[in-house]
């Protein structure tokens, strides 16, 4: 070895000769300088420690260890250095012999930082993104379940009200029915609103794609808000285009939601002046049309900074404080969801104008066809009809059994439970089922299909059913469907729903209806 | 006074927190910044027990890596106390332990083996209890290097358990 090259050796190199107590018997300073003859190498730096261990468990053809990549430091004052230490044990002495790779470590650990730091990174996204996945679930079903757990009260609620109001009340207390009523539909409002949300955020929401009449439904928007206008002293002008094809294909009940969104925040936020319903043609080639909705206001308008934030979720904008700050965010996202456009145009104190423009496509079938005529929503009042509600909540047995013995027509037995159901179609014959689905014991789902597959009594078998939930899930109605329920009624529901079902029903079934 | 001296090496993946853990149970601080360990650490904590037993803890802060058969054999050798350490924000680190767990037994049996799960002050434990029980991680301890949440009660009961 050149001299150049052995100096360049012994900088790196130490070697301290201890005997079995750990007594130095000798060292080069090469590296540590403060290591000195009688010192115990136990107290130069923990890591040393490890020979008591090796000195226990050393035999003469295994006494030679090898310790890469040690961090040591010797003494306050020495710097540290990452070292290959190799150790040594004979009969009578121990050999450390310290290489310093300082250098060559630290590039090392350059790179594996590098490395490491990238692959935490991505699997933190990894876990980040499970806990969102888990999160946005749970709060998913969280609001599916508060909405059925909401929307049973708020049919009794609202059922209960409307019986009320036709008892004779006093002027005032009629008032107070109609406010307790509102909010009841307000509160309904928001928790459709919540649902709709979280299934257009997880993707689930889906159109439905059938065909309507455009002209009913706007004739039924202008009809229901004429009343409001009247009593709030607005003036209410509707502009409805006569070239507009009234028979479409599209989501009739959300496009009601959208347009009716729009006028409920007209009226709400107007205290005088007028409120404008413009619907036109806008456009469109053969099949498709696109039909622009103008709905303006002389209300308090919208100033120009919170007309960005607007549409988005949780945002309110007015001093009342009132709503959930959904509706706008629903309804956006809803015109997103039909390929249409919404616009504001608002200036603070004058009014507010939004412009929607949803595309539809014409029922062109359905123009050559005669309109068929309207299903009368009208039971012969003979009495004639018996009826078994099962359902569990009082307050809905009460309520269902009320509004159809205001029909007239019904004799209504009740039961809590699907066991209770079975004994009863086995002893008396029934003209129809109401069947709440979320049961407990044995559900909806399974009584009915008990029934059409397990009696060969036709007067059994053949019953209608009529199904009634808060279930709101897309599929419920092809469940029912599945599993043999002939029609079914989404909770809440009026007096109206619930007997034009009915009617329909035993049209369906061939039974004898006005 | 009686004087026992006791290696303890700390092993499991990059990342965990095992050097923040070392450097939380030695100097009692914290940085935010990873910094990653190559090769070893070594520190000596004395702690006096109850028994007026003098425990020197030699700290062994190894580097780490996803499997535990990768680790440098030397830096195992002649401990008397293993601290495996996974990282409660990051599946990839205990979604595999119980085969690290079992080379471990197998290959030290009579090594005592605690396992860490670091970092807790940055979870939902709610959320992470059901991961960790889906995974099937049998876990001694969680805690935070960051706040120091367990970390002194972990080393004291290993003393304890090595002086017994």
């Amino acid at each position: 070895m050149s001299n150049s090259n052995k100096e360049r050796f012994n900088n790196k190199v130490q070697l301290i000769t201890t005997n079995h107590n750990g007594i130095v018997s000798y060292t080069d300073l090469n590296l540590f300088n403060n290591v000195s003859q009688g010192d115990i190498i136990y107290d130069l730096h923990p890591f040393f420690e490890i020979i008591k261990s090796l000195l226990q468990t050393y035999t003469p053809t295994n006494n030679e260890f090898s310790f890469p990549c040690v961090h040591l430091t010797m003494g306050s004052s020495s710097k540290e250095r990452i070292c290959d230490v190799n150790i040594t044990i004979e009969l009578a002495e121990i050999h450390v012999i310290i290489f310093d790779y300082t250098e060559t470590y630290q590039e090392l650990n350059r790179i594996s930082q590098e490395r490491n730091e990238s692959i935490i990174k991505n699997q933190e996204l990894v876990f980040s993104n499970k806990l969102l996945l888990e999160k946005e679930s749970f709060k998913n079903d969280f609001i599916a379940n508060i909405n059925h757990e909401v929307s049973t009260p708020i049919t009794s609620i609202k059922g209960f009200l409307d019986l009320l109001r036709k008892t004779d009340l006093s002027y005032e207390q009629d008032e107070l029915v109609q406010i307790i009523l509102r909010e009841s539909e307000h509160l309904e409002r928001i928790f459709g609103d919540m649902l709709d949300l979280s299934k257009i955020e997880t993707g689930s929401f889906k159109l439905l794609d059938e065909p309507f009449d455009l002209k009913d439904l706007i004739q039924s928007i202008v009809e229901s808000y004429k009343h409001i206008a009247e009593e709030n002293a607005l003036e209410f002008k509707v502009d409805i285009d006569t070239k507009l094809n009234p028979k479409m294909i599209g989501d009739k009940t959300r496009i009601y939601q959208i347009v009716n969104n729009l006028l409920n925040n007209a009226f709400k936020y107007t205290e005088k002046g007028f409120v404008k319903f413009k619907v036109s043609k806008k456009g469109g080639k053969y099949k498709k049309q696109i039909v622009e909705f103008e709905i303006e206001d002389s209300g308090i308008g919208i100033g120009e900074e919170n007309q960005v934030t607007m549409f988005e979720a949780f945002v309110q904008h007015n001093d009342k404080g009132e709503g959930s700050g959904l509706g706008l965010h629903v309804v956006k996202s809803l015109v997103h969801l039909m390929k249409g456009t919404i616009d504001v145009e608002s200036e603070l104190g004058k009014g507010t104008k939004f412009t929607l423009d949803i595309r539809l496509r014409h029922d062109i079938e359905d123009n050559d066809k005669k309109e068929s005529p309207k299903l009368k929503l009208k039971l012969p009042k003979s009495g004639r009809y018996r009826v078994l509600l099962v359902e569990n909540k009082r307050s809905t047995q009460y309520l269902i059994t009320r509004l159809l013995l205001n029909q007239g027509c019904f004799f209504v037995d009740v039961v809590s439970s699907a066991e209770e159901a079975i004994k009863a179609i086995e002893n008396r014959v029934y003209d129809l089922l109401i069947l709440d689905i979320k049961l407990t014991g044995m559900s909806g789902f399974d009584l009915a299909l008990k029934i059409r597959k397990e009696y060969a009594d036709e007067f059994i078998k053949d019953i209608p059913i009529l199904g009634i939930s808060a279930i709101k899930t897309l599929n419920i109605e092809n469940m029912c469907a599945v599993n043999g329920i002939d029609s079914f009624l989404a909770k809440p529901f009026s007096e109206e729903l619930l007997v034009g079902k009915i009617t329909k029903l035993f049209k369906r079934k061939g039974k004898n209806i006005s | 006074m009686s004087k026992l001296s006791k290696k303890i090496a700390l092993v499991g993946p990059f990342g965990v927190g095992k050097s923040s853990l070392f450097r939380r149970f030695i100097d009692d601080a914290f940085s935010e910044d990873y910094k990653s360990t190559l090769g070893v650490q070594i520190q000596k904590k004395v702690i006096q027990m109850d028994n007026g037993t003098a425990l020197s803890m030699i700290l062994w802060d190894t580097e780490g890596h996803e499997e535990i058969s990768e680790s440098r054999s030397s830096y195992l050798l002649g401990s008397h106390a293993f601290i495996y350490v996974f990282d409660l924000t990051r599946i990839d680190t205990y979604k595999n332990i119980n085969d690290q767990i079992v080379f471990l037994k197998s290959n030290y049996p009579n090594v005592l083996l605690k396992i860490i799960g670091n970092k807790v002050d940055t979870v939902v434990l709610k959320r992470v209890k059901k991961s960790l029980k889906e995974h099937n991680v049998n876990y001694d301890c969680l805690t935070s290097a960051k706040t120091g949440e367990n970390v002194a009660e972990l080393f004291v009961d290993i003393a304890v358990d090595l002086t017994n």
